[in-house]
């Protein structure tokens, strides 16, 4: 094989690396996100309205402060997520589009429920 | 009580369908459905297990457990049942081919291909094992989040009884709504039973892969984009239609621009495979 078309492959090869890793550090880089917390008390979101900016990407830490599970849910966010009794839970959200996002507690659909305001 | 029927309807609806499509498969090969008590029993077990574990499943790579563990059910229950696809309706294939070619020959014969298992190049027995799989797998996602939330409603007195009810009344319809899909697809119009079906499978199976996307979206492992369009106007997802949509062919009212090119993608490469194969194969059977 010709030395030239050797070292193109290499190259590739060096590029796939770098792609790879990309891909392996981009949570790192997702992390960098503002950080909202939220809790579950008897079976209530607190504070039950989030406000962020268009195109802002969040972390949410939910905290379930109640003895009973309870999942995070929104058809609007697209998330879902069953959070145990007094644990936490991590959910990324984001960017969105100016309006509100409506979001409940499965669990207990009557009372837990929350909205993120998206200006 | 309605809490605890929307959320038991809406867990089991979806495994319903599929387990109402893959019956249909069955039958259609002749096979006995012992699988899918094996499936049921192994899914329950599973559930069980994921149900216990939830607390430390979920606070597994830094809290992102729960969305990578769904997220990997759902990929492996959407190959399995896009690969059972492949192999139907490449049985399928062979099947019109020997008919027209038995035809052919003996125009008398109405002996149709089923009933030769050699004829079939793939063994029907194995299928079992791949319906065993996916039935298994989709009961262990969806049977983990009713017992995590039947387990909380019992720690109440008076919610006990509701939920029960409620539970068992959601389950009494999602398992009759595949019924009526089984008795539809296999009584009034059997000749397109399998190919329903199968559609029903690529749909469910695209819709999962989408959904195994969104849950390394909320896990901060994809990076999420704008919603590239929103059809809540049109269906909204909360109503009982976007719910049977949602069940049916992974209806989403505000995907993402990725969710978008999986799911038809899937759909794509799902349809034109069996072509494919089959236009590979009876390129060869010339040449030879």
């Amino acid at each position: 094989m010709e030395p030239m078309k050797q070292n193109r492959i290499k190259r590739l090869k060096h590029n796939w690396l770098f792609f790879l890793l990309l891909f392996i550090l981009s949570p790192t880089a997702i992390a960098e996100r503002r950080i909202i917390h939220i809790e579950i008390i008897n079976h209530l979101f607190v504070p039950e309205h989030i406000t962020i900016k268009s195109g802002e990407k969040i972390k949410l830490i939910v905290f379930n402060r109640d003895k009973t599970p309870e999942e995070f849910e929104s058809y609007e966010l697209n998330r879902e997520k069953v959070i145990m009794g007094g644990r936490k839970a991590n959910i990324f959200i984001g960017p969105l589009a100016a309006g509100e996002y409506p979001f409940f507690g499965e669990f207990n659909q009557k009372t837990a429920l929350g909205k993120i305001i998206v200006e | 009580m309605i809490d605890a029927l929307i959320i038991t309807l809406r867990e089991t609806l979806e495994a319903s369908l599929i387990i109402s499509f893959l019956l249909i498969f069955s039958k259609v090969q002749g096979l006995s459905f012992k699988w899918l008590i094996y499936a049921l029993i192994v899914g329950l077990i599973i559930a069980f297990v994921f149900a216990q574990q939830m607390p430390e499943i979920s606070e597994l790579g830094d809290g992102i457990g729960q969305e990578v563990l769904q997220s990997g059910i759902l990929f492996c229950i959407a190959m399995t049942l896009l690969i059972i696809q492949f192999f139907i309706a490449i049985r399928e294939n062979n099947n019109l081919s020997i008919n027209s070619l038995l035809k052919a020959s003996q125009p008398n014969n109405n002996q149709t291909s089923s009933s030769h298992p050699n004829f079939n190049q793939y063994s029907d027995n194995a299928f079992s094992y791949y319906y065993g799989l996916a039935i298994s797998t989709a009961i262990s996602l969806e049977g983990a989040e009713i017992m995590i939330y039947m387990h909380s409603q019992l720690q109440i007195s008076e919610n006990t009884a509701p939920s029960i009810t409620g539970g068992f009344l959601g389950l009494g319809i999602g398992i009759s709504m595949a019924v009526i899909f089984y008795y539809l697809l296999t009584q009034i119009i059997p000749k397109y039973g399998v190919l329903f079906s199968r559609i029903f499978i690529i749909l469910i199976s695209a819709a999962m892969l989408s959904q195994s996307l969104t849950f390394l979206m909320q896990a901060g492992l994809i990076e999420s984009d704008l919603p590239y369009w929103n059809s809540n106007w049109i269906v909204s997802e909360t109503s009982f239609i976007g719910q049977i949509l949602y069940s049916l062919v992974g209806y989403e009212s505000t995907p993402t621009f990725s969710q978008v090119v999986l799911y038809i993608s899937t759909i794509i490469l799902a349809f034109i495979s069996p072509l494919i194969h089959a236009k590979y194969n009876s390129r060869l059977s010339t040449d030879a």
